[in-house]
């Protein structure tokens, strides 16, 4: 009886770093699970939260609705001069972005430390331009 | 009395009672003019057939009583005093003389007096008997039937053993062993705990006349010359009454008397205990009907609050990350939340698995607030506050709170399962209805031609997942055909899946190749639907003139290309539609455009046959769709979906399939 789904467990711990809002994402990102992680990114983001990093490292799955999440917030995010970028996809996952052709209009890195020293590139960047 | 319906007085037995009545009066005058023993003998006899038809005659008036001790006593002590009355008056109305030994009546008015004095007597004796057995067997088992049987059978045999040997001495031993015997068969009274405190009012009050009245008929000042009387008339039926029935009365009824003293006190917890179960009862029955929370939590915090004497009472009841508090009585809104903030520590704790209290008392300054959880299924659900100045909440106030906490969450958790079975019902069919969609847009039949055979299969999840296959015959006979998913389940996908096959079935006769279609299609879609869904889809287009197949693919996932006996992905460069700007979307697209050949097969799927997964919940994955394809591709188109089909089902198991599952072949033959 047990067998009649796989298991839908789905979990997101968010942690900060150099004003950087890293998203651990664990389990299966499918339809119902991204219902929740809609209400945390809508949280986040609201709360002023525009530089996201989305580490997938344990993330097992990932559905259209999952990445229909990050299409939902990704223009307000780069709107307030933030980003979404990933980090750490498994192969499986990695493949799915590639596919899909997510790689294209997101940032996908293969460390945490990369998605977060990415920003402050921007960062730099922005401080150089406006000395010129 | 076999006949238990039968209310009134049989008159069978009234006549064979007057018969007995007027053959012992006949008797006791005999008895004057030859005083013999034989008559003695026959008189008691008679007097006991008297007795028992008179008996017979009133149980069905006795038989009220049965479940109804309370009015018995109260009867009881009616008839006994009209006993007394008729012994006072019969006092005077019966003369008596003693011949030596022997004391007999004067005339034979006074013998004809005298039985109408003890066939009164009997009436009435007979009838508080009766009452008097029914409360004696009153909530009694079977321990009751042998105590009873055993004082009367020891009467009837002390009565033998008077006739027979005349030693006072042991006689008066004999009847302290009686005495005991009524003693033992009076020790349990059980009925008397439940009684309201009322009832127990009016038992002590009928309990103490009844023991009085039946000293006073033991008294030979009240009753006098009429216990000579009864004497005469018939000595078993005077031992009966002075030496049987009436000790056993004051006994009886002194156990009776001290038992209620002594249960006084506890009539008032008990009527409590009753308020308690019916209140409890209402508040089930409201947790059945009304499925709203805040409408049933309300009203059982209030009377909790009432019930278990406190001044305040609220209920928190949390929800996945939030809590709402209903019901709140007896405090305002600031005080509330500041006795809340006071004890945030123990509302922390209220759920923690380490946590074991199932309850909590706090002191606060002057105030004692009792936190008692709502647990259902081994979740707190919330909390309920009691609140009251200075007194500590007792053990029975405790209890009460705890039952009213569990009633409280059981209405929440119905509350809760029903909220969710609606939302079911409403999801299971919002996907009927998505599925019903999705078949009317699938195309209804495939196209046929001599050059290939096409076949595809569709078959949808619970769910719904938004596969969609279609095709559109150009006029010069070419085909297109567009095999799609839409992100997303249920009724938005299909709806999605409408909008697709409007936009496929229009710009792919406008724009027949593939990236040209695409791109006017991505156009279309974005900025029109919701930012959340996109579209993946391979598009093929096939020029029968020339044998020649142009695909592209948007983001889907890569179709197989069988060609010379070699498979291949065609892992085409390109993004789903939807996801970007036009201009960037079409420099990402690559068309590939190939000649077909004899033999040649090409399918098109879902995600929905690499993402199913078997009990291990290891995907089919790409792998074993490469294997099915190759040992099948040689047959015929409809026999590899069909091949690929069942390779998937039989991999799942016993597994439910999440997502659609969609195939498309298309096999040359020329």
């Amino acid at each position: 009886m047990a067998k009649r789904e796989r298991e839908k467990n789905f979990d997101v711990k968010i942690e900060e770093k150099n004003s950087v809002k890293i998203l651990n994402l664990k389990g299966y990102l499918d339809a119902y699970t991204s219902l929740e992680f809609e209400e945390v990114m809508k949280k986040l983001v609201e709360g002023g939260s525009y530089k996201l990093v989305v580490n997938m490292k344990n993330l097992s799955y990932i559905s259209s609705a999952g990445f229909g999440v990050f299409m939902a917030f990704v223009d307000e995010v780069r709107k307030n001069g933030g980003d979404i970028k990933f980090c750490c996809l498994s192969e499986k996952i990695d493949e799915i972005f590639e596919l899909l052709g997510f790689k294209h209009i997101f940032n996908v890195l293969n460390s945490e430390s990369e998605a977060i020293k990415s920003f402050e590139k921007v960062r730099v960047k922005n401080v150089k331009r406006r000395k010129k | 009395m076999k006949d238990k319906d039968s209310k009134t007085f049989s008159f069978g037995q009234v006549l064979l009672a007057l018969g007995f009545a007027f053959i012992l009066l006949a008797v006791t005058l005999i008895k004057k003019i030859f005083p013999f023993s034989a008559f003695e003998i026959a008189s008691d006899i008679l007097s006991s057939a008297l007795l028992v038809t008179l008996i017979l005659i009133v149980q069905p008036f006795a038989q009220k009583f049965e479940k109804n001790p309370v009015d018995g006593i109260k009867f009881i002590s009616v008839f006994l005093f009209s006993l007394v009355v008729i012994s006072f008056a019969f006092k005077n109305l019966i003369n008596i003389q003693r011949v030596g030994e022997l004391t007999t009546l004067t005339s034979y008015v006074d013998i004809i007096s005298a039985n109408f004095y003890n066939l009164i007597y009997a009436f009435l004796l007979s009838i508080v008997f009766s009452i008097f057995l029914k409360v004696f067997f009153y909530e009694r088992g079977k321990e009751a039937n042998l105590k009873f049987v055993v004082t009367f059978s020891y009467f009837a045999i002390f009565e033998l053993l008077r006739r027979l040997f005349e030693a006072s001495s042991l006689l008066s031993l004999l009847s302290g062993i009686q005495i005991i015997l009524f003693i033992w068969a009076s020790f349990r009274i059980p009925w008397v705990i439940n009684l309201p405190k009322k009832d127990k009012y009016k038992v002590l009050l009928f309990s103490f006349l009844s023991v009085s009245f039946s000293f006073l008929l033991q008294s030979p000042f009240i009753t006098g010359n009429a216990v000579e009387g009864m004497r005469y008339y018939s000595a078993l039926f005077f031992s009966f009454t002075h030496f049987y029935c009436q000790p056993f009365l004051i006994i009886y009824f002194f156990f009776v008397f001290g038992s209620t003293v002594f249960h006084l006190p506890t009539g008032e917890i008990y009527e409590r205990r009753v308020t308690e179960l019916s209140t409890l009862q209402n508040i089930g029955k409201l947790v059945a009907r009304v499925l709203d929370i805040k409408d049933f939590s309300e009203t059982s915090v209030k009377i909790a609050m009432e019930i278990t004497n406190s001044k305040s009472a609220w209920v928190e009841v949390r929800f996945s990350n939030s809590a709402q508090i209903y019901g709140r009585f007896g405090i305002g809104e600031d005080e509330m939340l500041r006795v809340m903030g006071q004890i945030s520590h123990i509302r922390e704790k209220f759920g923690r698995e380490y946590f074991k209290e199932s309850y909590h008392i706090e002191d606060l300054e002057s105030k004692i607030v009792l936190v008692a959880p709502l647990v259902a299924h081994d979740k707190v659900l919330g909390l309920l506050y009691l609140m009251r100045d200075g007194k500590s909440y007792n053990q029975d106030e405790i209890n009460l709170a705890l039952a009213f906490a569990d009633q409280i969450a059981i209405g929440i958790e119905n509350s809760r399962l029903i909220q969710e079975s609606i939302e079911k019902e409403r999801l299971a069919r919002e996907f009927e209805l998505a599925r019903q969609m999705q078949e009317k847009l699938l195309p209804k039949s495939l196209p046929v031609s001599e050059k290939f055979e096409i076949s595809a299969l569709s078959i949808p999840a619970f769910e719904v997942g938004g596969d969609y296959y279609d095709f559109v015959i150009h006029n010069n006979g070419n085909i297109s055909l567009i095999a799609a998913d839409v992100s997303g389940k249920g009724v938005s996908a299909a709806f999605y899946m409408a909008e697709i096959k409007g936009i496929f079935q229009t710009l792919a006769k406008i724009h027949p190749k593939p990236v040209d279609f695409l791109a006017k299609m991505n156009d279309t879609i974005l900025g029109h639907i919701d930012k959340k869904f996109f579209i993946t889809l391979v598009y093929a287009y096939f020029d029968l003139q020339r044998n020649v197949v142009h695909i592209a693919r948007a983001g889907h996932l890569p179709p197989v290309l069988v060609k010379g006996g070699t498979l291949k992905f065609l892992k085409l460069p390109g993004a789903s539609v939807g996801l970007m700007p036009t201009h960037s979307f079409r420099k990402l697209l690559k068309t590939l455009k190939f000649k077909l050949e004899k033999d040649d097969l090409l399918i098109f799927y879902s995600d929905g046959i690499i993402e199913a997964v078997n009990e291990l919940n290891e995907e089919f994955g790409y792998e074993r769709l490469k294997k099915v394809i190759v040992s099948s591709s040689d047959r015929h188109s409809n026999e590899i979906v069909n091949t690929i089909y069942r390779e998937v089902i039989n991999y799942q198991g016993e597994i439910q399939q999440v997502d659609d599952i969609t195939i498309v072949a298309v096999k040359w033959k020329k």
